[in-house]
């Protein structure tokens, strides 16, 4: 299983240059079956990544491309009249593929919106009475700009809830940067990659992701750090139960990752600011000010005490 | 060095974070400024008014210097204000000492103390004199609502000094709840304290000796008028327990204060004091209640006690005509427990007291001699006479009203003859007089009469409204009589209290004639009167035991609770001892509780001994720092412990993440630790 990983990490790391965290992260995404916000300025290869993930795992895959004049059924699909035998037969829309890339994703109207995340959440399609089920694995990467841009619909939280982790890319390093430069269009190297690993071992994976050991002293850790959010006067509002949840969930993908067959602290502070840091609003401080050195996910883990 | 190492020692194992200093801000102000007025706000009436406006002063000062980032008064201005401030306080209590102005003086420099507010420590001075100043309140008031709103601003106290020790802040309710819990687990120990902490003589708290100001109660000398200002008060005179049985009927329960003997223009006086003789009274054993009256302060010495006591406790003295008064004017409530002879027969009468009896030189008007001599010609008997002014009261249309017309200079003779309109005062005082001028001996007496009984706390309540004046005559047959004139012309007064009749009067309804359930009807008041009244009458239930249950409290109490416990003869060490046992246990058995679910693994003890080990090399573990990455941190730092390192920490991890908990397991974590010494 280990080198499977370590294929899968080499294949990803050739097409995106540079972002070896960023990737790993979004292995641990899938795994725990989640669904991933990738959030950055145009251009910063969001897109590559969302398309290189897709192609590794060898899914079907489609692609949304929302604007603001998106209307549901172009995301759900419709039910047509057909002359032929005078009935009514649903064509799906692009959500019925198992890698959905949702491409800025806050440009839509709130309605569109909320139509991708309910099939998110639900992992089916209910149209005219009757329910499509989505096909398993499902798995959303959608892209926002950052919500200052103009044109934007920014995300209510109960939506940002729905995404499992969220992660932003910023520049490439130098080298990394250099080699972009040099050699050829990685869209292009795109187009000829084969996958690297089966569906059903991506659904194996994921059912052993499941299995990983979380022992009392993790989920003490856990609850400790669910806990100081919601009493601490740092924050607006605590973690949720559900996010706590897809937090454990994360460190267990985390650590099959690693290798490991249970998990650690460390696995939960790696994958906390990436699964949290969308979920959790810092407060003013007392002056009234934002504190802007440190995210809200890393001052998490620095007042709370492993055991 | 090494003294740096133990420092950093205790913060690791209290996990306090090595940051930066506390500061406090300007939150930490204004919480604390609240904390302050709520401690304060119970004194606010009985401050000088110029407070408020030293209050705003320093206040807004303070406000200035925040908001313009300016710097607070140098020193020689705060001495001035100090000196200031305290010349206007001595020029308002002409003392700094006693309760008042030291109150006055602890409030007002504590305020002055936010002019000067810098460090973590000026703050916490501030909580500490905010609860001292809580204390204080508790010399003015003990009331159950004081106690209740006082344990609420210590718990604010609380969680301000919470918010001011703490980095890490949390959200203010749950510092909130963390203080209330804090004060609920110091309540077992305080009444601990509170039942077994030796007790010196005096009340819960010594008072200054200015405590005392503004109490009211009965005057020792009657004319008409005197009494009537009593009756609009509905403050609690006294009350009686009848240790669980139901108390006499209203039409005899007379409470004796005074007995007044001597008539000198108009007034009554009490006449010279007479020692009680032993075995004045006789009484039948059946008559005797006994029962224990609870006392208010009254700022006088006056004891009033059912018709006709018959035994003296220790702490009272015999007052002329049966009478009881304390030693010292009654200024904390006091507990009394009595007897009383219901059916009683005075046995005998001395020649002086006959003589001051009989005395009329001070009543004018040859009408009402007249009068006097005309009833009892016609009566013949000293019975047949009394029989005949109580039908002449009858049959006169007198009236019972509380607004009488003014009395010229022969007050009896005009009530008498012309005004017949007046209350128990005219009535005692006419009656007694008219006895006296038919040669038969007759006093006045002054009390009260009636009260409201408790249900809900089985107790009877007798408020300043219930006073009364009544008559004693003297008849050699029967010896002294009480004879109440005020139930000739209003019956309900005696039947059903002052109230009821004043309830009737207020109704319009005329006196003396309003049938038995007509009478029930209207004295049942509405739905909703009645609702009022048994709420009142359940907090004075609530309150009435709170003050003799904890504020009453006292030594006598005390030894009664520890006879019952089985500790005779207990003295002052004995009790300290006791008192120390106990509070240790409580606190041990908290302890437990409050430890108990912080089991430490063995594992984790023996990381923490590992921690210890590299502190003491300069490598310390930051709290928030998982074991595999606080190792790597190691190993990058010393990489000649690299092997030790890394068999501590996969052995720790094994135990604790992957629930390896064999006993190998175990054994070769305490074994790596052991052999774990990173000293150079």
């Amino acid at each position: 299983m280990k080198t499977r990983f370590n294929e899968l990490r080499r294949f990803l790391n050739e097409l995106v240059l540079g972002k070896e965290d960023k990737i790993e992260l979004c292995l641990c995404c899938i795994l725990a079956r989640g669904h991933l916000l990738i959030e950055d300025l145009p251009g910063m290869g969001k897109t590559l990544l969302a398309h290189s993930l897709a192609k590794a795992i060898g899914l079907n895959f489609s692609r949304i491309q929302f604007t603001s004049d998106m209307l549901p059924a172009d995301i759900t699909g419709v039910s047509v009249f057909e002359v032929a035998n005078s009935s009514f037969r649903f064509h799906p829309g692009p959500i019925f593929s198992s890698v959905v890339l949702a491409d800025e994703i806050n440009r839509a109207s709130p309605k569109a919106q909320s139509a991708l995340l309910e099939a998110m959440e639900e992992r089916q399609v209910s149209i005219d009475g009757c329910t499509h089920l989505l096909p398993d694995p499902f798995f959303v990467i959608a892209t926002q700009n950052p919500l200052e841009h103009s044109g934007t619909f920014p995300l209510p939280e109960s939506q940002l809830d729905r995404f499992f982790m969220r992660i932003s890319l910023g520049y490439p390093n130098r080298d990394s940067e250099r080699t972009l430069l040099e050699k050829e269009d990685r869209r292009e190297l795109l187009t000829k990659c084969e996958a690297v690993i089966t569906k059903s071992e991506l659904l194996i994976w994921q059912q052993e992701a499941k299995l990983i050991k979380t022992r009392p002293a993790l989920l003490d850790y856990v609850q400790d750090l669910v806990e100081e959010s919601r009493n601490s006067a740092n924050f607006i509002n605590g973690i949720s139960p559900r996010a706590a949840l897809n937090l454990v969930s994360g460190a267990r993908a985390w650590a099959l990752l690693a290798g490991r067959d249970y998990v650690i602290p460390e696995d939960v502070q790696d994958v906390l600011p990436a699964v949290i840091g969308h979920r959790l609003t810092q407060a003013m401080d007392q002056e009234g000010h934002m504190n802007l050195g440190m995210n809200p996910a890393d001052r998490l883990l620095e007042i709370t005490p492993v055991p | 060095m090494s003294e740096n190492i133990s420092v950093i020692l205790i913060k690791q194992k209290f996990h306090i974070s090595t940051g930066q200093e506390i500061k406090p801000d300007r939150q930490a102000l204004y919480s604390l400024f609240i904390a302050f007025l709520l401690s304060v706000s119970p004194h606010l009436g009985r401050l000088p008014v110029w407070f408020t406006l030293l209050g705003i002063f320093v206040f807004g000062w303070r406000y200035k210097i925040i908001t313009t980032n300016g710097t607070p008064p140098g020193s020689v201005i705060r001495i001035v204000i100090i000196f200031t401030v305290l010349f206007l306080l001595f020029q308002h209590y002409h003392t700094l000492l006693g309760r008042d102005a030291g109150v006055a003086m602890l409030v007002a420099l504590t305020m002055l103390k936010f002019l000067e507010l810098r460090t973590l420590r000026d703050y916490m001075l501030v909580v500490f004199l905010s609860l001292f100043i809580v204390l204080t309140n508790f010399l003015y008031s003990q009331s159950l609502w004081l106690g209740v709103y006082l344990i609420v601003v210590i718990i604010v106290l609380f969680t301000v000094m919470m918010y001011l020790n703490h980095r890490n802040r949390q959200k203010p309710f749950t510092m909130l709840k963390r203080a209330a819990a804090i004060v609920m687990m110091g309540l077992p120990v305080a009444i601990l304290l509170f039942l077994l902490f030796p007790r010196l003589q005096g009340g819960l708290f010594g008072l200054p000796s200015d405590s005392h100001a503004g109490l009211t109660g009965m005057s020792d000398t009657m004319k008409p008028g005197s009494i009537n200002e009593l009756n609009q008060s509905e403050k609690v005179a006294f009350r009686v327990e009848f240790n669980g049985r139901s108390p006499p009927v209203t039409k005899q329960r007379y409470w004796r204060g005074l007995v007044l003997e001597k008539y000198e223009q108009g007034v009554w006086k009490e006449g010279p004091q007479v020692k009680a003789i032993a075995g004045a009274v006789r009484y039948e054993k059946e008559d005797l209640i006994e029962y224990s009256i609870l006392q208010e302060p009254s700022n006088q010495k006056w004891i009033f006690v059912l018709d006709m006591p018959v035994s003296k406790p220790a702490e009272l003295k015999w007052g002329t005509g049966q009478t009881l008064r304390s030693m010292e004017p009654v200024r904390e409530r006091l507990q009394l427990q009595m007897k009383s002879a219901i059916e009683y027969k005075f046995t005998g009468i001395s020649n002086g007291v006959r003589q001051r009896n009989l005395d009329i030189s001070s009543v004018k008007g040859a009408r009402l001699t007249r009068l006097a001599d005309k009833l009892y010609r016609e009566a013949g008997s000293d019975k047949a006479y009394i029989k005949a002014v109580f039908d002449y009261y009858r049959d006169n249309e007198f009236f019972y009203t509380l607004q009488p017309p003014l009395l010229g200079d022969k007050p009896v003779q005009s009530f008498m003859l012309d005004t017949r309109r007046g209350y128990c005062e005219h009535y005692a005082s006419s009656f007694t007089i008219m006895m006296r001028l038919a040669g038969i001996p007759a006093r006045v007496v002054i009390g009260y009469q009636g009260g409201e009984w408790n249900e809900r706390g089985d107790y009877l309540i007798v408020r300043q409204s219930d006073a009364h004046a009544w008559s004693e005559v003297w008849l050699d047959e029967s010896g002294w009589v009480r004879v109440d004139p005020t139930s000739a012309v209003a019956p309900e007064r005696i039947e059903y209290g002052f109230s009821a009749m004043r309830e009737l009067m207020e109704q319009g309804q005329p006196l003396g004639n309003v049938a038995g359930e007509r009478l029930q009807a209207i004295l049942a008041g509405t739905l909703f009167s009645r609702t009022i009244k048994g709420v009142k009458l359940f907090w004075d239930g609530v309150n009435t035991r709170w003050y003799k249950w904890v504020i009453d409290y006292g030594r006598k109490n005390q030894n009664g609770l520890l006879r019952w416990f089985g500790f005779q003869q207990t003295d002052w060490g004995k009790l300290v001892f006791l008192l120390a046992g106990l509070v240790s246990l409580v606190v041990g058995i908290q302890a437990w509780l409050l430890f108990r679910r912080k089991k430490i693994d063995p594992a984790v003890r023996q990381y923490q001994k590992y921690c210890r080990r590299l502190c003491r090399v300069g490598i310390v573990r930051s709290p928030s720092e998982g074991p595999a990455r606080f190792a790597r941190r190691v190993i990058g730092a010393r990489p000649d412990l690299r092997e030790r390192v890394m068999s501590v920490t996969e052995a720790y991890i094994a135990i604790l993440y992957a629930g390896n908990t064999h006993k190998e397991q175990q054994q070769r974590l305490a074994r790596t630790v052991n052999e774990f010494r990173p000293g150079h």
